[in-house]
Parts: structure tokens; C-alpha cells; sequence
């Protein structure tokens, strides 16, 4: 049976910015944000002066006012950087497990570990659980831990059950209600509902419905739960009592491969700072080499006597141990850069590597020889790195009716760090995409889904001369050039629901004009006005 | 003394220069050209590979790009398909009607005129690329020239899409056509009718231009005919 460690960091946002910055610990905190646009609000404190989380900033600031013996600290919250430090936190629990994580959540205030098998080291569980909060009670921090069969019974006491900073729960062979080995269910049972992990607004029906405890929604009907309150509410209830299965996503340790050149005397012109990238790189590789690895991401960071130092990232389309590849990269990268006056200060970190048995995966599925595929890899990461990650993609069609939307791109160097490559099956040919087909001409028979190989994006407004209200434009004015329409085919109209934020209702026409050009027109119902969206080049 | 060596060494590297380009010449090795009537123009053959094929027209909306990705759709079955896309007008589902493979295709969207050549440069050079097309507006003979080197180098076939215009300016490109629309016959279904102009080839034939019928059929484009043979040799 699993063993699962909750250790719960109550007011995290505020518990890091007091460990990070000491001289705020006697002095009551308020973090605010922008949501939506509402203004600042209050999305964190510990002031005791009536002030409430949701509350207006400026608010805060007048009840803060009002009492001048308490010197506040308002700061805008950083949520990236609790999450950070909180993996940071996480990274240091090493020492008693070796699988750990963070929980899921939109701001997560947990650290979780896996403790299966280690009790042991530590002489009991009830031992293991003192250990770890003894070891964040001496980094001052204020946690509350408890241990568990499941990650979500873990959750659950460590917020609710615990009023002492430890309590270890054993309850290996209890049977639950399902028949399961797992969690007693008198343990959980008189936990109140907010102990899993719901979001507000179902926590907020189960009280109006007087629901209060986990008890008690365990004594309702189970297949009736999705359909009252969601199917989120089952899922958290299962996970807690380990009838579904919850996984931990663990932290991986970091090991930072960077290498660092310092110097009295500064360097002055690019030459000499290739050079010395250089030599870091051919070092930094010499690393990597005994591990059979290759550098996916490389950040480097250039100090000169300037205030803020110079920082760019380099991404690889696959793991790369070519030194002169990647010095031709580096280089690119410094000659776009406006570099400081005397450099004294590089440092080259490889912040992400990968073995380099996984290049041979073929980006494209083609089935060629190493060589040109390199080539390939080596030219996507030469446009990547000069033109930026966003300007070499891949198109994707999407089952959109509206043109404009009806295809994302994706960066080439995104998608080969994070996905396998996009399968040809998933890719279809678009199927007629308009939810209401036009009016029945004799024309619209035979029109065919077919898009014009240029869009316009946005679509191009033009002045047009309409021969009725329902026909296609007698002429019209684009580029600087009258165009005359001889023929024309549709309407198709392509309308979106009102569920969209920008619905439209749109008639369009293909034409084909004097000169013999073919042009994607739509007549724009809510604005009344002729656009060309397109051209059938 | 000094004088003469430089000279010979110009007039040495000139030669070079020329037996660089004649070993560039059509190749055996050829991806087919997919334009039934085309191969009047072209010889027996398709498109030698790694070489520069323009096709121009006027304005947009004229068709060459449909006319110019048809033909030239064998060169990136079995290799990648990279689109130049400054203007950021592709739309990538429509070339899907062209046998563009969705997958093996990168589309590249320089902001800068000059990032755009570089890019185009940088993947004519690289092998393993089927063919690159792009549209390129203004070309000094010097940059079409190293294009040209790229592609030998590379192996792949270059479209450049260009305005009618640039038919006044020198060209280093394998082939040069000029696409013109013809008024159309049939009324009802969607079709397209060109003049397909030869105004440049390295290799001369008989005929100069021919005329090709495209029209929409019910999986997509189709080529219905080549229908006459226009003009005379010029």
C-alpha cells in the first residue's frame, strides 16, 4: 500500500516572501493582483486591521491608513515565483524520499512525497513525519504534515485533521466502505467537505444543501453525485479514499551543467567574445560527453559594466553535442544582441539536456539517413534562433467553421521539446465547414470546400458597388486597382454562434474578375460592409 | 608582375565558375513535373534537381501559385516542404488540396525582406529539403545567382513566386514561365484557364507556351486538358 507525506505550507505567498526577505517578518504583508479588470485587488495578507482577501487594494491601503502603528509591506503577488520556490522546497526533500512533487493546484501550498518503503530508515512513520517537520520548522517555515494511503487523505488531514504540526495515520487493512483495502472511513468521514480539494463554488452548493461533512456525502446515492454536483466532486472523493488513482508528479533534481569565465580585464569587441564562448562551450560539452548527452537548451548570460546583464536562450530542435553547431548558433545570437561595455562576466548553462540516443526520432517521420536529418535539425534551429521560435512553425487545421481560425502554428522548437510528433492520421482534409449552407443557386451546387491558398488576416475592408442585396459586387476597389467582376460563385455563408465572443455572419463569394483573377469576398452582415478575405492565387 | 598573377588567378577562377554551372546543368535525377502539357515546354523531363524555378504573374489572385505548387507537387513526397511566409498569407489548409502534406511542411515567417532571402538561401543550401517556395518580389542578379549556388548545393527545387514585372530583370533561375489568366468558356462550374509562358530556359524547345485548364472536381483540384498549343516558337 502506498504511503503518501502531505506537508502543507499554510500562507504560502507570504511564507516565502518573509523567508526571502527576513526583515519582513515582524511586519504584516499584502499581496495584490490585477484580475480582470476590476482594478488591484487583495489576494493575500495577514494584517489584522478588517482586511479581506478579494478586497480593493485601494481599500487596504485606507483601513491601513487608519491605523498608523502598523507599518505595512504591500507588494504585487508573484504566483510563478511561490510555485518556483515551492519546487525549490521540494527539490530539498531528497533526503527522505526519492520520489517528490508539488500538488496540483492554481497556487499550491503543498509539498508531496511518496514515502512507500522508507518508514523504515526513520524507525517508524510516526518518526518520518517529525523528521520532515522538524526539518522545515529549523528553515522557519510553519508546516502542518501528515501522512496517508492516498494523496488526497494526506491533503485532508494535513489541512483539517491535525491540530498538533504531526499526526501520522495508520491504517494499513482497514477495509472502507467499498470493500477496499485502504483508508478507514471513520478517519475521513468527519472532515468537513473543504478537505477535498473542491473548488469554492461546489463547496458553497454543499453547504446551502447542508453538507458539511465528508461523511455525509459519502452516505448519498454514489451515481447520483456527477449529475447533482459535477463529476469533480467523485473524483476528489475517490481519490481520497484510493478507490481512483491519483499520481504524483515528481520533481526531477536538478543538475545544473554550467560553466563560468570571469576576467579583470574586461573583453571590448565580438571576436574575442565568440572566442571565449567558445572555449565555455567546448568545456560545458566536455561535461556532457562522458554521459552520452547533448544540450537541448543552452542560456547564456554576458555581464558588462551595465546595470542589467545581458541573457538570451538558445532552444534546440534535438539534443546537440556539436560544438561547432552550436558556437554558429551562439554566435548568431550575439551578433542580434547590443553587447555591453566591457565585458568582465560569461556564463554558459545548459538548462535543459536530453541523451543523445533520442535524435535519431525524425521530426517528419521520414525515413532518412542521419546525416541529412542533422542537416535538417541544424538548419530549423539556425531559423529558429534568428528569426525567433514563433516565425518557424507548423500548420495544424482545425475543425473551425470561421477561415481566420481554422488552423493553429505551432513553433517547431516548442513541439519537439514537449510532444511526439503530430500523427498523419490526425490531419483531414476540411470538411465543408459552414453550419449554414447559403441559398440554393444554381452556382452553389457546385461549389466545392475549397479555400483560397492566400488569407488575408486581418480580412481587407474594400469599397464595393452592390448589384442587390443577396448577389455578389458588380466591382470593387482593392490595391490601388478597380476590379470588375465577371463571374461569381456562392453565397456560402459562415456564421458562428452567439456562444463565441466575436459571433459572425458572414455571406462569402468567390469572384473572378476582368483580369482573371479569383478573390475570396464576404459581405459582413453586422458592419454592412464588403471585405476580401482572401485571393485564389 | 603582381597585376598579371591577379588576372590569372580571376581568369582561373572564372573557368571554375563556369564548370561549376555546366556540371549544374539538368540532371538524371528528376522529380516529375505534375502538369499534363507542361513536359512540351520542359523536354521529356520534370524539374532537374536543385535548381531555381520562377513563375510570374500579375497581381495577386492570378493563380500561379496554384499552377506552380501542382506542378511542382512531386518534389516533396518523400522530403520536406518549406514555405516562405513573410506576409503571413498562407493558408496552410487550402495548399493541403495541392498533395501538401501538413506534416512534413514548415512554414517560415520572417518579419524582414532580408530575413526572408537569408532564410530562403539558407534552405536551398540545406539537403534533405524537397523544395522551398517563396514569394520574392525584387532579386539583385548577384543574390539570385548565390540562390542559385544554394540550390546546386542542396539539391532541392526553389519556386519563386514573383510579380510580372521582375520578367525585365536577369535571371540565373533553371526555368522562367509567365502565367497569364484566359477568359473561361464554362460558366457554371469552378475552373481556371492560363497561358503557361516559357520566357527562360536554360534548354530551348519548339513550343514557347501552352495552355492548361484547372478545374475543381470532387476530391479537389484536378488538370482537365491541355487544350491547344498557343504561339509559335518566339
Amino acid at each position: 500500500m502506498a504511503r503518501m507525506v502531505c506537508v502543507w505550507l499554510p500562507n504560502w505567498p507570504l511564507q516565502r516572501l518573509r523567508h526571502e526577505r527576513p526583515e519582513l517578518r515582524d511586519r504584516p504583508v499584502v499581496l495584490f493582483s490585477n484580475t480582470g479588470n476590476r482594478g488591484p485587488r487583495v489576494t493575500a495578507t495577514d494584517a489584522t486591521v478588517g482586511l479581506t482577501i478579494g478586497m480593493p487594494l485601494a481599500e487596504a491601503e485606507a483601513l491601513l491608513a487608519g491605523q498608523p502603528g502598523i507599518a505595512a509591506h504591500i507588494e504585487r503577488h508573484d504566483p510563478a515565483a511561490d510555485v518556483a520556490a515551492l519546487r525549490e522546497l521540494a527539490r530539498s526533500c531528497n533526503a527522505f524520499s526519492p520520489l517528490f512533487g508539488i500538488e496540483e493546484a492554481e497556487s499550491p501550498e503543498c509539498v508531496l512525497l511518496d514515502v512507500t518503503g522508507c518508514e523504515h530508515l526513520f524507525g517508524s512513520e510516526h518518526n518520518l513525519v517529525n523528521t520532515i517537520t522538524n526539518d522545515f520548522q529549523q528553515r522557519d517555515f510553519q508546516v502542518r504534515a501528515a501522512l496517508a494511503p492516498t494523496i488526497g487523505a494526506a491533503w485532508a488531514m494535513a489541512h483539517h485533521r491535525s491540530p498538533t504540526p504531526c499526526r501520522s495515520v495508520n491504517c494499513q487493512g482497514d477495509l472502507n466502505r467499498s470493500g477496499h483495502k485502504g483508508l478507514s472511513y471513520e478517519t475521513l468521514a468527519p472532515l468537513p467537505v473543504t478537505a477535498l480539494r473542491l473548488p469554492p463554488k461546489i463547496i458553497e452548493t454543499l453547504h446551502e444543501l447542508g453538507l458539511r461533512r465528508i461523511g455525509q456525502l459519502r452516505a448519498l446515492p454514489r451515481e447520483t453525485l456527477p449529475s447533482r454536483f459535477g463529476a469533480e466532486l467523485l473524483k476528489r472523493l475517490d481519490q481520497a479514499f484510493g478507490d481512483a488513482p491519483e499520481l504524483l508528479v515528481p520533481e526531477r533534481p536538478l543538475e545544473p551543467v554550467a560553466t563560468t569565465w570571469v576576467t579583470d580585464e574586461p573583453l571590448t569587441d565580438r571576436e574575442s567574445l565568440k572566442f571565449v564562448v567558445g572555449q565555455l562551450l567546448d568545456e560545458l560539452l566536455g561535461r556532457l560527453k562522458p554521459r552520452r548527452e547533448g544540450a537541448r537548451q543552452l542560456f547564456c548570460q554576458i555581464k558588462g559594466t551595465a546595470a542589467r546583464p545581458i541573457e538570451f536562450v538558445l532552444n534546440l530542435v534535438s539534443p546537440c553535442d556539436v560544438a561547432k553547431h552550436l558556437l554558429e548558433l551562439l554566435g548568431l545570437q550575439i551578433d542580434r544582441t547590443d553587447l555591453p561595455e566591457g565585458i568582465s562576466f560569461v556564463r554558459l548553462e545548459a538548462t535543459s539536456i536530453a541523451s543523445l540516443a533520442t535524435r535519431q526520432r525524425d521530426l517528419f517521420g521520414f525515413e532518412t539517413n542521419t546525416d541529412t536529418h542533422r542537416e535538417v535539425s541544424s538548419l530549423l534551429d539556425r531559423l529558429s534562433n534568428r528569426l525567433g521560435a514563433s516565425a518557424v512553425v507548423r500548420a495544424m487545421p482545425l475543425p473551425d467553421p470561421q477561415p481566420e481560425l481554422s488552423v493553429t502554428h505551432d513553433s517547431v522548437a516548442r513541439e519537439c521539446r514537449v510532444s511526439a510528433p503530430i500523427s498523419i492520421a490526425s490531419v483531414q482534409i476540411p470538411r465543408r465547414p459552414t453550419i449554414q449552407s447559403g441559398a440554393d443557386t444554381p452556382h452553389s451546387k457546385e461549389l466545392r470546400p475549397i479555400r483560397p491558398l492566400r488569407l488575408f488576416a486581418p480580412p481587407q475592408r474594400i469599397e464595393a458597388t452592390d448589384a442587390g442585396p443577396e448577389g455578389a459586387p458588380m466591382n470593387f476597389r482593392w490595391d490601388h486597382r478597380e476590379h470588375r467582376v465577371i463571374r461569381s460563385w456562392g453565397p456560402e455563408r459562415i456564421e458562428t454562434g452567439w456562444w463565441r465572443e466575436q459571433s459572425i455572419c458572414r455571406d462569402y463569394f468567390r469572384v473572378e474578375t476582368q483580369t482573371g483573377q479569383h478573390f475570396w469576398l464576404f459581405r459582413c452582415f453586422d458592419q454592412a460592409a464588403w471585405f476580401l478575405h482572401g485571393a485564389f492565387d | 608582375m603582381a597585376t598579371r598573377q591577379i588576372i590569372a588567378e580571376l581568369s582561373q577562377r572564372i573557368r571554375t565558375i563556369e564548370r561549376t554551372s555546366q556540371r549544374a546543368a539538368p540532371q538524371t535525377d528528376l522529380a516529375l513535373n505534375g502538369l499534363p502539357g507542361l513536359e512540351r515546354l520542359l523536354g521529356d523531363a520534370g524539374w532537374p534537381r536543385g535548381c531555381l524555378v520562377e513563375w510570374l504573374a500579375e497581381g495577386r489572385g492570378a493563380g500561379s501559385t496554384s499552377l506552380a505548387l501542382w506542378a511542382s507537387r512531386a518534389a516533396w513526397r518523400d522530403n520536406l516542404l518549406v514555405m516562405i511566409d513573410s506576409q503571413r498569407e498562407w493558408h496552410a489548409p487550402a495548399a493541403m488540396s495541392f498533395a501538401v502534406d501538413l506534416n512534413k511542411t514548415v512554414f517560415i515567417r520572417p518579419e524582414q525582406p532580408l530575413d526572408a532571402l537569408w532564410s530562403l538561401e539558407q534552405t536551398l543550401r540545406t539537403r534533405g529539403i524537397g523544395a522551398v517556395v517563396c514569394d520574392v518580389d525584387k532579386l539583385s542578379s548577384q543574390a539570385c545567382r548565390r540562390l542559385q549556388l544554394a540550390a546546386e548545393t542542396g539539391g532541392g527545387l526553389g519556386i519563386l513566386l514573383r510579380p510580372a514585372m521582375a520578367r525585365r530583370q536577369p535571371s540565373f533561375a533553371e526555368y522562367r514561365f509567365l502565367v497569364q489568366p484566359l477568359p473561361n468558356t464554362s460558366d457554371a462550374a469552378v475552373s481556371r484557364r492560363w497561358r503557361v509562358e516559357l520566357l527562360r530556359a536554360r534548354r530551348q524547345f519548339a513550343q514557347r507556351s501552352i495552355v492548361v485548364e484547372l478545374s475543381n472536381g470532387s476530391d479537389g483540384l484536378c488538370v482537365a486538358a491541355e487544350l491547344a498549343s498557343a504561339t509559335p516558337a518566339a
